[in-house]
């Protein structure tokens, strides 16, 4: 698993790093291969993303929190599912492209495709935050990206229990326990930059976008 | 280095190179798994870490973080673990001396290099991020575990290394097994002795060289078998009487020749005529069978004569025999005779023949004369005739006169002995040329000795006393003492064949001057070969073979002059091995005209090539005995044709 993740990490690298899990790089013929695997509307959902991020990316310098509201509602609206019903296995990080074909996902997904759709529109990665609360309403385990628009600062909480964008401070109902961006820490190695997280699911979720990346 | 010990070397140095090999990649293979679980353990560490730290870290506390971490630190194997804060400001750092423990080689980290990777972890307590934690791995520890793995897996490799070389040693040995046979069997052919390889080896290779091998033995031995078979048939079709086995008259009068005429040159002894007188009554009256059965008898008695005597015994016509008693004086020779005359009369009556059976006797004895048959049986029918005429039952035994110019027996010996005492040795050489090509095969030397006044003594005067009076060996002593005094001015590199006689070869002592007078250097500068008549070597051939072999050991080789004579001559070559063999001189002669002795001749040729032996012919005279000889594939030829004797080396 650590190797696997170390030769995404040198992938990625190869890429240039940035552009996994963007909208870009969605082709079409991954398009046909989730047609295939969820059906004919997972065009129509795929396009309409792409689009979406297309059209966002075109309006000059948006305000950052109006960006974080817009990604954070437009995101919103995938349903919600659980990994063992959706995917048939638990714990599944989905990438953002087959959260919007299939238009389905949990908490961790949601904050994935978040994550990387504001990646793509700008937002430096240092910004980002993937934090595991636990959310006291509904008493179970859950994920939500965090926006530091300073390291200091009170960060925003993009959620998909609500479309709004609101600071950490004012959500009660959350607990955060862990956060982590493995894009920011890389382990010195001598010669090699990778992120050898031991965060099984991150490297799982890095290995397929690098798949897809390839179709 | 035999095959066995060639292979053992070659594989165990395979097996050792294969071993290396697995250990290496073992240990490469447990490199990177620690070096992998070194990397995990920085990142759980990190991770573990940086999520205590968030949890205490409310307040800031500082020096919370450090006792966190210095906690962590003393127990785990780490280089280094810092907490940085949100401007990345070093807070706190605690650091492990990079020099690594001493439970390991320094080579080791040098063939399989570890390094201690850093981590990092976020450290937030709530939303508030904190800064971060860095953990760097100490892979000192980690050597330390590579190099008991190491050690241990070394061990192993090493007993199984060693099992391995000791079944490879068993295993090889049961293969090769049938090739110390092998080497046997060949060693043994190369010395003519043509044998066999009985077991069967299972390796397909093998099993085809010793069925090879097996099949050419035995065609050789087979080949061989036939030819001495057929010299033998020869041999008994020209010169065997069928009735009663005795040499016939061209039987006799060629090994008189051989081995009187050639052999010695001057003869001393009795040459006696036996006849049965009234033959042709006997078988009138009992008829030829029982005729047949008085010859047979008769061949008998002379023939044991002649054994006793060390003489020769043969039928020379229908009722006549003949008989030779040398080196004894006039009076033995009469009393063999005289005993002889008594038995044959006895066993003619045992025959219970009625007919009384006249046996006549007449010879001749010769004192120190040149050996010609038809003289000295000359002489010997006319005793004879005065045998038949005067009716008596004894042998007529008259002298040969002897030639004008001889002095007396006595002072002879004299002059003899101090000629010899004295060394007064002359050497003449004659050269012996090789068939076809003429190259120089050996120079023959042959020793004269030189009396008081400096005049070259005949060897027809010298050589039959010498016999005679046991001087052979202070000869050939004092002729080969002088050989090897010249042999320092003789070509490096040249052949010298000397004479030996039979009684010298007999004589210990003898050997045991050779020994010390054959020096290295003399065996090394020159090729000696001792030459050695067949009639000798026959006589006593245990001492022929320890003579061969002693000279052997100094370097020299041995062969076999007047050879084919006598009916053992090709099962001598065989026993014996000789450098080569010299034909009697009575063959070369005879080859010419005579086709008997051609095809007898040619089968001995043949079957001493299949062992290797070359036959030189001598006495060979024209151009024409030349073309013969060589049409018969005779090795080489001495003679006047290649020279005459001249004085060897003289100062």
């Amino acid at each position: 698993m650590l190797l696997a993740a170390l030769a995404v990490g040198l992938g990625v690298c190869a890429q240039g790093i940035g552009e996994l899990g963007f909208t870009s790089r969605v082709s079409e013929r991954l398009i046909e291969e989730y047609v295939k695997r969820h059906g004919e509307p997972a065009r129509t959902h795929l396009e309409s993303w792409k689009r979406y991020a297309r059209d966002l990316k075109s309006q000059a310098a948006p305000r950052d929190i109006a960006l974080l509201i817009q990604v954070n509602r437009y995101l919103n609206r995938i349903e919600f599912v659980d990994d063992i019903k959706h995917w048939g296995v638990l714990d599944y990080w989905a990438t953002p492209a087959e959260s919007v074909a299939s238009n389905g996902g949990d908490c961790e997904d949601f904050t994935i495709a978040k994550y990387f759709l504001l990646k793509e529109m700008g937002v430096p990665t240092a910004r980002l935050r993937l934090t595991y609360v636990k959310a006291v309403k509904l008493g179970q385990a859950h994920m939500v990206l965090a926006y530091y628009a300073s390291p200091a600062d009170d960060p925003l909480v993009l959620d998909n229990l609500e479309d709004a964008v609101r600071p950490a401070s004012m959500r009660t109902d959350l607990v955060p326990v862990y956060s982590f961006n493995d894009e920011e820490l890389w382990v010195e190695m001598k010669g090699r930059i990778g992120s050898p997280t031991q965060i099984r699911n991150w490297s799982a979720l890095l290995a397929r976008l690098e798949r897809e990346s390839r179709t | 280095m035999t095959l066995a010990r060639q292979l053992i070397s070659a594989i165990s140095l395979v097996f050792l190179v294969m071993l290396i090999g697995v250990e290496a990649i073992y240990l490469r293979g447990a490199q990177t798994h620690l070096q992998d679980q070194l990397e995990s353990h920085a990142q759980d560490a990190a991770t573990s870490i940086g999520l205590s730290l968030g949890i205490l870290l409310v307040r800031g506390d500082n020096a919370l973080a450090e006792t966190v971490i210095n906690a962590a630190f003393d127990r785990g194997h780490y280089a280094r673990i810092e907490f940085v804060n949100r401007t990345g400001e070093v807070l706190v750092s605690k650091t492990l001396s990079p020099r690594l423990g001493e439970n390991y080689p320094q080579w080791l980290v040098e063939l399989f290099p570890l390094e201690g990777p850093t981590a990092e972890s976020l450290v937030s307590t709530g939303w508030q991020q904190m800064g971060r934690v860095r953990v760097t791995s100490h892979p000192g520890y980690a050597y330390a575990q590579l190099w008991d793995v190491a050690r241990s897996t070394l061990l192993l490799l090493i007993l199984i290394y060693a099992v391995a070389l000791v079944a490879l040693r068993l295993i090889l040995k049961g293969i090769l097994r049938p090739l110390s046979a092998i080497e046997a069997a060949a060693q043994a052919i190369s010395r003519r002795d043509f044998v066999t390889v009985d077991e069967r080896p299972s390796t397909r290779e093998l099993a085809r060289v010793v069925a090879a091998m097996n099949s050419l033995s035995r065609k050789v031995r087979e080949a061989l078998e036939v030819e001495t078979a057929r010299a033998a048939a020869l041999r008994e079709a020209a010169y065997v009487d069928p009735v009663g086995g005795l040499l016939n008259r061209r039987g006799f009068g060629e090994t008189f020749e051989s081995r009187y005429e050639h052999e010695r040159e001057f003869f001393t002894g009795a040459v006696a005529l036996i006849q049965v007188s009234n033959l042709a009554q006997v078988n009138e009256a009992h008829g030829q069978a029982r005729g047949d059965e008085l010859v047979t008898s008769i061949g008998d008695g002379v023939r044991e004569v002649a054994r006793d005597a060390d003489g020769l015994a043969g039928r020379w016509g229908g009722a006549m025999f003949v008989l030779v008693v040398p080196d004894a004086d006039v009076g033995v020779a009469t009393q063999r005779l005289e005993a002889l005359q008594r038995r044959v009369r006895s066993s003619a009556a045992e025959l219970g023949l009625e007919t009384e059976v006249d046996i006549s006797v007449g010879a001749v004895f010769v004192e120190g004369d040149r050996p010609v048959l038809e003289e000295f049986l000359a002489a010997a029918e006319e005793a004879l005739k005065q045998a038949i005429e005067l009716r008596v039952d004894t042998p007529q035994v008259r002298r040969l006169r002897l030639e004008a110019g001889q002095s007396g027996t006595q002072e002879q010996l004299k002059i003899l002995r101090a000629a010899i005492a004295a060394g007064q040795i002359h050497l003449v050489g004659q050269r012996a040329f090789a068939l076809p090509g003429a190259e120089v095969l050996h120079t023959e030397i042959m020793g004269r000795l030189i009396d008081t006044s400096g005049r070259q003594i005949p060897a027809a005067e010298f050589m039959p006393l010498v016999t005679r009076h046991e001087l052979s060996a202070q000869f050939d002593r004092a002729v080969v003492g002088r050989v090897f005094e010249r042999a320092s001015r003789a070509d490096a590199g040249a052949t010298i064949a000397v004479n030996l006689s039979a009684r010298s070869i007999a004589d210990d002592a003898f050997g045991d001057w050779l020994g010390g007078a054959l020096t290295r250097d003399l065996a090394r500068r020159v090729r000696l070969v001792f030459e050695i008549g067949e009639y000798g070597v026959l006589q006593d051939e245990a001492a022929a073979q320890r003579f061969a072999e002693r000279v052997a050991k100094l370097g020299a080789r041995f062969a076999i002059d007047h050879f084919g004579v006598h009916r053992d001559s090709l099962a001598l070559l065989r026993r014996l091995g000789p450098a080569y063999v010299k034909l009697s001189a009575v063959y070369t002669r005879k080859l010419a005209d005579d086709i008997g002795t051609r095809f007898f001749v040619e089968s001995v040729v043949r079957a001493a090539r299949q062992l290797d032996v070359p036959v030189i012919a001598q006495s060979v005279e024209d151009e024409g005995t030349l073309a013969t000889l060589r049409a018969l594939g005779f090795g080489g030829y001495q003679g006047f044709a290649g020279g005459r004797p001249s004085p060897w080396l003289p100062e």
